[in-house]
């Protein structure tokens, strides 16, 4: 196998904690991910899905370099990301571009969108302004849109339009890797659609990776080859989609998966009863992640003494993905197999058995 | 964008109207009797009622001010009742003093407080902006005229750098002019200056959150330009908006500053009228600064207009 494109290896970032209401006050640091490790291949697509809190933003900000992690380094290509200093070349912020979530904010109110989009190709290419205005044109009518809105304003549009451009914007400087942070859920559902086949039509025209981060399971799975479970600063399952979406080994994977909502009123309701059944405790991950212990313990149905005690190593699942999970290796020893095969069994007490408290 | 530079200068009209109006019917208010003011203590009832038959003032209110009103709007607004001499001419004299004192001031409010407060935006919760919070608490705590009292001790009489007071002799060069207006101006200027410098402050950490400043920064233009081209100018929208309620409080401030500076502007000839009851000077001042005030509100309309596409009229 070849060298992957993007290649992030046991990354842990750390915010400050900053100040508290007090002057005397010092908050605790926080661990927002915790050494993880991905690769992504060119032209790949790898879904980071997670709630919000999980990390999965902040994991995408370091790979762009606003941010540097406390260790663990990033490669992508031939840039050594985790190297740079406080000048960050030209050159690879041509080689990786961002889309965000809120495409009302991603785009400058002051700027007509012609000046938005020409202004990378006169950075990186050089372009003089109407060489730029030219290859921004091409770029609208790529991502779906007419020429002459080059000299339109950003409120003039409606969100998936604001989206498109953000897109175009995006694919001037042709980069290697795109980091799309969530770039339909402030979308409506018909409009998603909309972008992800535009993304997915656009990935095959110009053989960028994405690095698409999302918390909608189901917009994953359709675009994605690969997918990451971020769970609370740490990957907790990787693998193929479909592996992932069918065949969970990751009890918070099939959490995940049981609150997607079904369309068919009688399936939805035997989901949200399982739901309710693999939901323990609060939803969302509160507090500051743990350092010593699996992030999900407080809220695993099948949580064991040992969860508490250390974070699990990686153990490769059947289907060739890995994942991070006490099961596999103790109590039920799962070894790589899914989740769903305790709920089968009803080994479901004897598992979680150990659990102090419930 | 004439369209609405057309349609502001129309509605300034009737605004300005009824400030001249509600002033002169206020005005009554004051129990001062002017001709008792200029016939002295000693004047018997006889020369009083004559002198106020001479200066119209024993005639129903609302004659007095329909009076006034047709001549007004052919450019006469009267005669001094005090030293006899033309309002027109007056104002003429003063205006230029007093315009050139809230401009410069604006000037030194816009330039100081938008560069500190970008400052501290671009170092915030560091020393440097630290240090600008404290020092802008200070400038708007502190009165403008004793700002302007230590300035003309301290750089005007010890150090002798600017003229500590205006000069009695109108300046006759641009130079001499510049140097008298500087202290004014900056005494002036600090307080509004403060409030600035927090506003930029505040909405320029706010752009700086923006995506569209991250997605700047991804393009891969370097951070000076990212602040400059997408930054500040999406910052300046409140800075803008604030100055306009900021060049108001300037033209009140220009009158304690005038006092201490001894500046021959529309403040003291103002608060003049307003003493003696000196109706047509009060009513000349009302109306220049109501139109000082229209036309500075209008102009940064239309710049926030350019600033903001959103507000732009189709």
């Amino acid at each position: 196998m070849s060298e992957p494109l993007l290649d992030i290896d046991d990354v842990t970032i750390v915010f400050p904690g900053g100040r508290g209401a007090l002057p005397w006050q010092k908050l605790p640091e926080v661990r927002a991910v915790q050494h993880v490790s991905l690769q992504i291949d060119a032209g790949d697509t790898l879904g980071l899905v997670g709630e919000s809190g999980s990390g999965k933003t902040t994991l995408g900000r370091a790979v762009l370099r606003f941010l540097r992690p406390e260790s663990g380094s990033i490669r992508l290509g031939d840039f050594d990301v985790t190297g740079f200093g406080r000048q960050v070349p030209t050159e690879y912020r041509k080689t990786v571009q961002v889309v965000f979530q809120d495409p009302v904010g991603s785009l400058n109110p002051s700027m007509v969108v012609g000046a938005i989009i020409a202004e990378p190709l006169r950075i990186h290419f050089g372009m003089d302004s109407s060489a730029a205005r030219e290859r921004a044109g091409e770029l609208l009518e790529q991502v779906g849109l007419q020429r002459h809105y080059l000299d339109r304003y950003p409120h003039e549009f409606s969100g998936g339009q604001r989206q498109r451009i953000a897109v175009a914007r995006a694919l001037a400087t042709e980069p290697d890797l795109l980091v799309l942070d969530e770039p339909v859920s402030a979308l409506d559902v018909s409009t998603q659609s909309q972008v992800i086949n535009l993304l997915e039509r656009l990935q095959r025209e110009t053989g960028a990776a994405y690095l698409l981060i999302a918390h909608d399971l189901a917009v994953v799975r359709h675009t994605c080859h690969r997918i990451a479970v971020m769970y609370h600063s740490r990957v907790v399952e990787l693998g193929e989609s479909d592996d992932i979406c069918e065949r969970p080994t990751h009890p918070y994977t099939e959490l995940l998966l049981a609150s997607i909502p079904d369309p068919d009123p009688a399936v939805q309701h035997v989901k949200s009863q399982r739901r309710r059944e693999l939901a323990q405790g609060v939803a969302g991950a509160s507090g500051r992640a743990p350092t010593g212990s699996c992030p999900f313990a407080e809220r695993c149905p099948h949580v064991m003494d040992v969860c508490r005690e250390s974070f699990p190593e990686p153990i490769p699942t059947a289907t060739g993905g890995t994942v991070w999970c006490h099961l596999h290796t103790s109590g039920p020893m799962l070894g790589g197999r899914p989740v769903s095969e305790l709920a089968a069994g009803s080994s479901m007490a004897e598992a979680s058995a150990p659990a102090a408290d419930g | 964008m004439l369209r609405l530079l057309v349609s502001r200068i129309l509605a300034a009209i009737p605004l300005m109207l009824m400030v001249a109006t509600l002033v002169f019917f206020l005005a009554q208010l004051n129990p001062v009797d002017p001709a008792a003011t200029i016939m002295g203590d000693d004047a018997d009832l006889e020369s009083l009622a004559e002198k106020r038959a001479e200066l119209g003032i024993d005639r129903p209110l609302v004659v007095q001010y329909w009076d006034w009103l047709n001549s007004a709007v052919v450019g006469d607004l009267g005669t001094n009742w005090f030293n006899g001499e033309e309002i027109t001419t007056e104002l003429r004299d003063r205006i230029p003093v007093t315009l050139s004192m809230v401009f410069g001031s604006l000037i030194v409010a816009l330039a100081i407080g938008s560069a500190f407060g970008v400052l501290a935006a671009l170092k915030a919760g560091r020393w440097p902006d630290r240090t600008i919070t404290v020092a802008s608490s200070l400038g708007l705590a502190v009165p403008n005229f004793w700002i302007g009292l230590v300035l003309a001790y301290y750089v005007g009489v010890k150090l002798q750098w600017l003229p500590a007071i205006w000069p009695t002799t109108r300046p006759d060069s641009l130079a001499r002019w510049v140097e008298a207006l500087i202290l004014p101006c900056v005494a002036l200027g600090i307080s509004a200056s403060a409030a600035i410098a927090r506003q930029a402050r505040s909405s320029m950490i706010g752009v700086l959150q923006r995506d569209y400043v991250r997605t700047a920064l991804a393009k891969g233009l370097p951070v000076r330009r990212v602040v400059s081209r997408h930054a500040i100018r999406n910052a300046a929208i409140p800075v803008v908006t604030l100055a306009g309620f900021q060049t108001s409080a300037l033209i009140g401030g220009s009158i304690f500053v005038e006092f201490v500076f001894n500046v021959p502007g529309l403040g003291r000839f103002g608060v003049d009228a307003i003493l003696r009851q000196n109706m047509p000077a009060l009513l000349g001042f009302v109306i220049v600064t109501a139109a000082v005030v229209v036309v500075v509100n209008i102009v940064l309309d239309l710049s926030y207009a350019w600033l903001n596409p959103k507000v732009r009229p189709e």
